[in-house]
């Protein structure tokens, strides 16, 4: 067989792109940002029985399978009208608190933490997680690794498999949890929370305590006021999995508080010429294009929305971090897109403290893990918090559960027209006219991009959660003058 | 003779051609059965990249991955072998959101964990990874069992596999029921 080489990214297609473009001067008149998008889920969808589509949407990505099999289920529990048993709703959120400490694990170590360890202006050869521990010591990467293979553990615990899980069904869950398994997940939970603190402290070390680089969090072209969007329990702090969706203005005011159902109500998406993704925005107060601040519909849902939409945590170590980041960030609000890495290792600790409170409630192990569906199926929504935002599904089906029309908003996708404009305006901060654009100029850009976690996966439905990305300059003829691929 | 060889197949059967690395490995352990008693060849199919890899290829001598690639000239069907070298472009291979093959093969080796000395990377031009489907298009479907072909006459001629008593597969993408699916966990 031939054996070739071939040059990266540049030569494939279906990749995603950043587009900047310069004036006659030389400064950023316009950027964009741009993916390919998936084509037919609804199509896909259609004509099957509802309670596949749990295991079905799991394996539209295979980053955050687990946000999707939640959302799907939540939906489907909607669709035949059941309220599933406490237990089944304690081991749903188990499962999903390890999948986040997993999650937040890997972005943080892999995409995070190398700006801020080994600087933004580190050669990029450098500048990932080798770099890392090379730096801060081989032991954090034995830890990232633990920390993962132990959460996918608890997955192939309760789901009998570590990645794409298909054990929340309509109704609750497929199994339930023995004595054994929970006390060995307890022991995963207290190693979690063992993790989180460690995380917490690395981040003091690397990032709070560098003047520099808390001068690049709080600086101009990575601040961005919009309205955040979060899940919140009953008493308004973070949860992943329950609750309404909660979302508050770049003054802290609550704008809404709204039930997955009535989701139409308060978000709409607006469609751009140039790209097929759609951007959602604020109902009430109106698509008023690319642009912030409390007149524009625009909303953020991120980590750091997440909290800034919430009145706190509901784990004590966690409420203790995000009182720290808000004394430090000055209050609430929080505008400043690059703290989202600070946000997301509060939520790691969260999800671990949530983790251990879980499996040590004497409910996790009972035996009433699923109701049966006896109403006649309609419409349901599902709503859960997936690491890169909040994800809404929503299935129309036949009286029988057939499937006549379902409609997905994935995280990312609420977070497009963000994206758009952080990574125009950091773009604006970071390049000027006669100075020269280089590697760490286009690298300061993309970690506008990079802090949302975007995850076009799915919101793109392609290359599972493995899009490479392409940053173009193009001077005022359009004639491209600097590309960086990876 | 005793070195334990991974074929993974990578890849997400819901998205058209995208699956084809599944569906290459799942024509090999085909030819394997029937042709060969390999018993120290395991086979696995996953949707997954980045971290996951480690996890995956640890423990393994050499490892054969099969993946589908689209570059801007490629014809749909053609494959070929892909320089270890260039491992950024395959789909899987290469990630914005999680660390890349590269970065995985050597943080296994900065970590001391025991990974593949030997890699083989194998490719399918695809044409179709943005549609749902559970089926390929036609002109990779057709060469899908002679990529696996193909493939098996390399290793066979690089004595990766010999004759022995048994091939074992795993199967780390869920099975969808009732759906197009042979294979069902061992």
């Amino acid at each position: 067989m031939k054996r070739i080489s071939i040059d990266p990214v540049t030569r494939l297609e279906g990749h995603g792109k950043i587009e900047i473009f310069l004036d006659d001067r030389g400064d950023v008149a316009n950027a964009y940002f741009q993916v390919p998008e998936l084509r037919g889920f609804e199509k896909f969808a259609e004509g099957r029985p509802v309670e596949e589509l749990p295991r079905i949407t799991s394996r539209i990505c295979g980053v955050c399978p687990e946000a999707h099999m939640m959302a799907s289920a939540k939906a489907c529990d909607a669709v035949y009208g059941i309220e599933i048993p406490s237990t089944a709703k304690k081991l749903r959120e188990l499962q999903y608190s390890a999948f986040y400490l997993g999650d937040h694990t890997t972005h943080f170590y892999a995409l995070g933490a190398p700006d801020f360890v080994m600087g933004p202006d580190a050669p990029k050869a450098e500048r990932n997680i080798i770099g890392v521990i090379k730096k801060v010591g081989v032991e954090i990467g034995g830890q990232v690794i633990k920390t993962r293979r132990e959460c996918h553990e608890v997955a192939q615990i309760l789901g009998g498999k570590p990645v794409n899980p298909v054990n929340a069904i309509p109704g609750g869950m497929s199994k339930g949890l023995t004595k054994d398994e929970r006390a060995r997940i307890e022991q995963i939970a207290r190693d979690g929370v063992e993790f989180g603190k460690f995380t917490q402290k690395i981040f003091e070390d690397v990032v709070l305590k560098n003047k520099a680089y808390v001068d690049i969090i709080l600086s101009d072209p990575y601040t961005f006021p919009t309205y955040y969007m979060g899940l919140v329990d009953e008493k308004n702090k973070v949860n992943f999995y329950d609750g309404k969706v909660r979302v508050v203005g770049p003054d802290g005011k609550e704008h809404c508080k709204y039930a997955p159902h009535e989701y139409r109500e308060y978000v709409a998406e607006h469609v751009e010429p140039w790209t097929y993704l759609k951007f959602p925005y604020l109902k009430k107060i109106g698509w008023k294009g690319f642009t912030g601040g409390i007149d524009s519909g625009v909303y953020q849902a991120t980590p750091l929305s997440r909290l800034n939409a919430a009145d706190g945590m509901a784990t004590p170590l966690a409420q203790a971090e995000y009182d720290k980041m808000y004394k430090t960030l000055g209050g609430k609000p929080v505008k400043h897109n690059l703290a989202m890495h600070w946000a997301r290792i509060i939520e790691l600790l969260y999800a671990a403290e949530r983790l251990l409170e879980l499996v040590r409630d004497d409910e996790i192990t009972g035996p009433e893990y699923r109701a049966l569906p006896t109403k006649i199926p309609t419409e349901g929504v599902g709503i859960v918090e997936a690491p890169r935002g909040t994800l809404t599904h929503h299935y129309w089906t036949d009286e029988k559960g057939i499937v006549k029309k379902a409609n997905l908003i994935v995280g990312t996708t609420n977070n497009h027209a963000p994206i758009c404009m952080s990574i125009k305006k950091a773009a604006q901060g970071v390049i000027k006219a006669g100075k020269p654009v280089t590697e760490a100029l286009l690298n300061m850009v993309e970690m506008s991009f990079r802090s949302y976690d975007p995850c076009y996966g799915c919101a793109t439905h392609s290359l599972p959660g493995e899009m490479p990305l392409e940053v173009l300059v193009y001077d005022k003829d359009r004639n491209i003058v600097h590309k960086l691929a990876r | 003779m005793d070195s334990k060889t991974i074929i993974l197949g990578l890849g997400n059967t819901i998205l058209t051609d995208d699956g084809v690395g599944i569906y290459v490995v799942r024509k090999i352990d085909d030819i394997l059965r029937i042709t060969s008693h390999e018993s120290r060849i395991t086979i696995k199919e996953a949707s997954l990249g980045g971290f996951n890899f480690i996890d995956l290829l640890a423990g393994y001598d050499r490892a054969v991955i099969v993946d589908a690639i689209h570059t801007k000239d490629g014809k749909p069907g053609e494959f070929y072998e892909l320089d270890p070298a260039a491992l950024k472009p395959s789909a899987r291979l290469s990630s914005l959101h999680q660390i890349d093959f590269a970065t995985a093969c050597e943080l296994a080796k900065n970590m001391g964990i025991a990974f593949p000395k030997e890699i083989a990377i194998f490719v399918m031009e695809i044409e179709d990874e943005f549609s749902f489907g559970e089926k390929p298009t036609p002109r990779v479907g057709e060469a899908i069992p002679k990529m696996a072909e193909s493939i098996v006459a390399e290793l066979r001629n690089r004595e990766w596999i010999k004759s022995a008593t048994e091939t074992r597969r795993n199967t780390i993408q869920p099975q969808r029921r009732g759906g197009t699916e042979k294979y069902k966990k061992i």
